[in-house]
């Protein structure tokens, strides 16, 4: 059985695949390892690089070509293709530290638990710059139970890019992301929380995200698009957590109570500021406050807790577009720069 | 038919790529030319070098002038009095008042064929905006300012800073008003614009008409030039050479992040690789290596003559391409460097730090090479690929033997047809 089954989503990516590729597919890995390449349709080049690579290393290299049903449609595949332990995703635009890479894989083949955390950086093409997440608050190779997962304003939560989940718990958990669906990373994430039992940390800075791409999704423009699909995840979850919250232990409620906060506050502010229809954008994120209410009340007085939410509610949002221009506004003034 | 006069200021023995990628296409035409130009002034160049034979069908003819304002005075003052000698001239950027000369002479003489072959990209030059401050910065004509919204076009306070930086800049101002009044009166009036890639094609040419008369023809090399020896004996060290100019904007920083960054992570890196820049660095790239402590890993070399170039980088493991970061003012890379198409014609590995997009990105891609983004992680990945994992880039010769100077001199010799062809259409 291999160790580690790695779901490599393809769309239109012929000009970065090979670099993600590449990373992965060293002889020393090979033998532990799974990459399952899931086309989702690419209008480019990227099939035939993926079937390159599939008949230069054939023990190695899964090649599934399906039509274009977004990336949570990819991971879905993959998951019932992947033959490894453990099962993790690399956008194709992205790639791993080969050598931290080989490090994690080694540790990999000894773990047993349910998740395993590892750093990751964010590479921006624009300035050239790296920007390391590291969770410098978890010890290298300790193993934390679910209870001891944490996330608050100065803790970031688990993302997927730091992320390896045991394959079969991703399969208990009945694991089935929207198709032609952005933002299901989050759903990603979300998903096996109430069946995850202990998590490692393994201190390897494995992910390369790279940011600059000019259509990638948390662009603003690309955002703004896309902005009902990420009201659909996140009402999606909202929904998950109030099922499931009387059955978790506190700490995973109130961990995946946090992240529902984040992405709460994120869709908040990117319709209030970015939406041109502001009549429209008011109405929206009320009524999307109403039926938090409704839906999760316990969750609505968490996020009533953060006092800039509670004076957002009281002034019925009108002072996030404003407040936060005129924040922007004297911070570029301050700093010398152009908001 | 006539010979044909070709303006260039840069020609052998001056070594510089300008001068190199016309001897390597004329020696390698069927046609007989005149080459106009100089040999006293090395400025932008790597001085003169030996070596260079010209072809029976070459002939150079080396003005006095000290400087490129008499050169051109006296470039005219040739033409008036050889006129019968010629019905065809070509004029080669850069510098682009060569082609001052070709504007006056089909001003004077419009039954003349003139042939504008361009080097760089001329106003829309993007070193003359990023930073060289041709335009003024809040000018609307600066590509910096590109896509800015009514407010700032509108804005008085913008208008009224151009105005005050056209009255600070009146040399400036001159130079500017000259470069363009250059570029459109070449790309409104000669016969056939050549260019040496799409992208340079794209920018400056405009309506159905430009279009129609312009080709773009690729640099090329010249394997004869190429050393005969056999490749060198393997090296414990894998060499990545870099031959050429690197500035302030085209800087070999992104590499040498990557390079610290893989050894930060991997101690005997010194061991394994070995990094050389033959050519102009710099400051801020030499005080780069000397404060992050590459010195054993990194090499910088005086320049050295083109033939010696070419041994260098035929006996490399790998060459190294650096394009400068324009994204702020164009959305695709624009050049196309001279010294590519001698990376092809070595047949070494290429590992090329440039723009994602661009008709010379493109070429490099189908040639085989390594084509980086400027991340520092992306690099060091590569690097440690290629230095530790045996990662090797797989050059397609049936590709870049499309770059030899033979084949690219052939599409040559059919524009000039073209252009004599058109000339007879006027007379």
């Amino acid at each position: 059985m291999k160790t580690l089954s790695i779901c490599v989503p393809v769309y239109n990516t012929e000009a970065y695949l090979r670099r993600c590729l590449d990373s992965l597919l060293v002889p020393e890995a090979l033998d532990a390892l799974e990459v399952i390449v899931v086309n989702d349709g690419s209008k480019d080049d990227s099939p035939e690089i993926a079937r390159e690579y599939r008949d230069r290393f054939p023990q190695t290299v899964v090649f599934i070509d399906k039509a274009n049903g977004g990336h949570g449609s990819t991971i879905n595949a993959a998951l019932k293709a992947a033959s490894g332990r453990y099962f993790r995703v690399l956008d194709s635009d992205d790639w791993f530290d080969t050598p931290a890479f080989l490090h994690y894989l080694e540790a990999l083949a000894h773990c047993g638990e349910d998740l395993i955390v590892t750093p990751y950086s964010q590479e921006y093409t624009e300035t050239g710059e790296s920007v390391r997440y590291d969770y410098g608050w978890l010890e290298h190779d300790r193993v934390y139970g679910a209870a001891e997962l944490v996330s608050d304003a100065e803790r970031l939560y688990i993302t997927m890019h730091a992320s390896t989940f045991r394959t079969q718990l991703l399969r208990d958990c009945a694991l089935e992301l929207f198709e032609h669906c952005f933002y299901v990373d989050m759903q990603y994430i979300f998903y096996p929380l109430p069946y995850l039992k202990d998590y490692r940390f393994l201190n390897d800075s494995v992910y390369r995200y790279f940011i600059g791409r000019p259509e990638q999704s948390m662009n603003p423009a690309v955002f703004l698009r896309n902005m009902p699909q990420h009201e659909k995840v996140l009402r999606w979850m909202i929904g998950y957590y109030a099922e499931r919250r009387d059955r978790l232990a506190p700490e995973v409620r109130d961990y995946m109570a946090h992240i529902l906060y984040l992405m709460f506050h994120t869709h908040m502010e990117l319709v209030c500021i970015r939406l041109p229809d502001r009549a429209l954008a008011y109405r929206s994120i009320r009524d999307f406050d109403a039926w938090l209410r409704q839906t999760a009340p316990d969750l609505w007085e968490k996020v009533d807790a953060y006092p800039y939410m509670h004076y957002s509610r009281k002034l019925k949002f009108l002072n996030v577009r404003y407040f936060n221009r005129l924040f922007l506004r004297v911070g570029a003034l301050l700093r010398g720069r152009k908001p | 038919m006539k010979r044909i006069l070709v303006y260039s200021w840069f020609y052998p023995p001056i070594n510089s790529s300008e001068g190199l990628v016309t001897f390597k296409l004329l020696n390698a035409s069927r046609f007989s030319y005149d080459v106009f130009t100089q040999k006293s002034v090395d400025t932008w160049s790597y001085g003169a070098s030996m070596g260079f034979q010209n072809g029976s069908n070459v002939r150079p003819i080396y003005a006095q002038s000290t400087t490129l304002a008499d050169w051109e005075r006296e470039a005219w003052r040739y033409f008036v009095r050889h006129r019968e000698e010629y019905d065809l001239v070509m004029t080669r950027s850069m510098p682009p008042e060569v082609h001052a000369v070709g504007l006056r002479i089909k001003r004077a003489f419009p039954e003349v064929g003139w042939i504008a072959s361009f080097g760089d990209p001329i106003k829309n030059n993007p070193f003359y905006h990023i930073g060289y401050d041709l335009f003024p910065p809040f000018s609307m004509a600066n590509l910096l300012n590109r896509g800015k919204g009514l407010r700032f076009r509108l804005s008085p306070g913008r208008i009224a800073r151009v105005c005050l930086w056209q009255l600070r800049h009146p040399e400036t101002r001159r130079l500017r008003r000259r470069l363009i009044r250059i570029e459109d009166g070449t790309v409104a009036r000669a016969d056939r614009l050549v260019f040496n890639d799409r992208s340079e094609l794209r920018l400056m040419t405009h309506t159905a008409g430009e279009r129609a008369r312009s080709v773009v023809i690729r640099h090329s090399y010249d394997a004869a030039m190429f050393p005969r020896a056999g490749r060198a004996l393997p090296r414990r060290k894998q060499r990545f050479v870099f031959v050429g100019q690197l500035n302030s904007i085209r800087k070999a920083e992104p590499l040498l992040r990557g390079i610290r960054e893989l050894r930060d992570s991997m101690e005997d890196l010194a061991e394994r690789a070995e990094f050389i820049f033959y050519g102009d660095m710099p400051e801020s790239d030499m005080a780069y290596i000397v404060r992050n402590g590459l010195t054993d890993l990194v090499r910088y070399e005086k320049p050295v003559s083109y033939r010696e170039s070419l041994r260098i980088m035929r006996e490399a493991d790998w060459v190294v391409h650096i394009d400068a970061d324009t994204r702020a003012v164009t959305e695709e890379n624009v050049f196309f460097a001279g010294k590519l198409a001698d990376y092809f014609g070595a047949g070494t590995r290429i590992l090329a730090v440039t723009m994602r997009r661009g008709d010379a990105v493109d070429a490099l891609r189908r040639a085989g090479a390594l084509v980086l983004s400027y991340s520092a992680g992306e690099i060091k990945e590569y690097l440690y690929l290629i230095l530790y994992q045996g990662w090797k880039a797989r050059m397609d010769r049936d590709y870049t033997r499309r770059y030899e100077a033979g084949r690219v001199a052939a599409e040559f010799d059919r524009e000039v047809v073209e252009a004599l062809e058109n000339r007879k259409r006027v007379e």
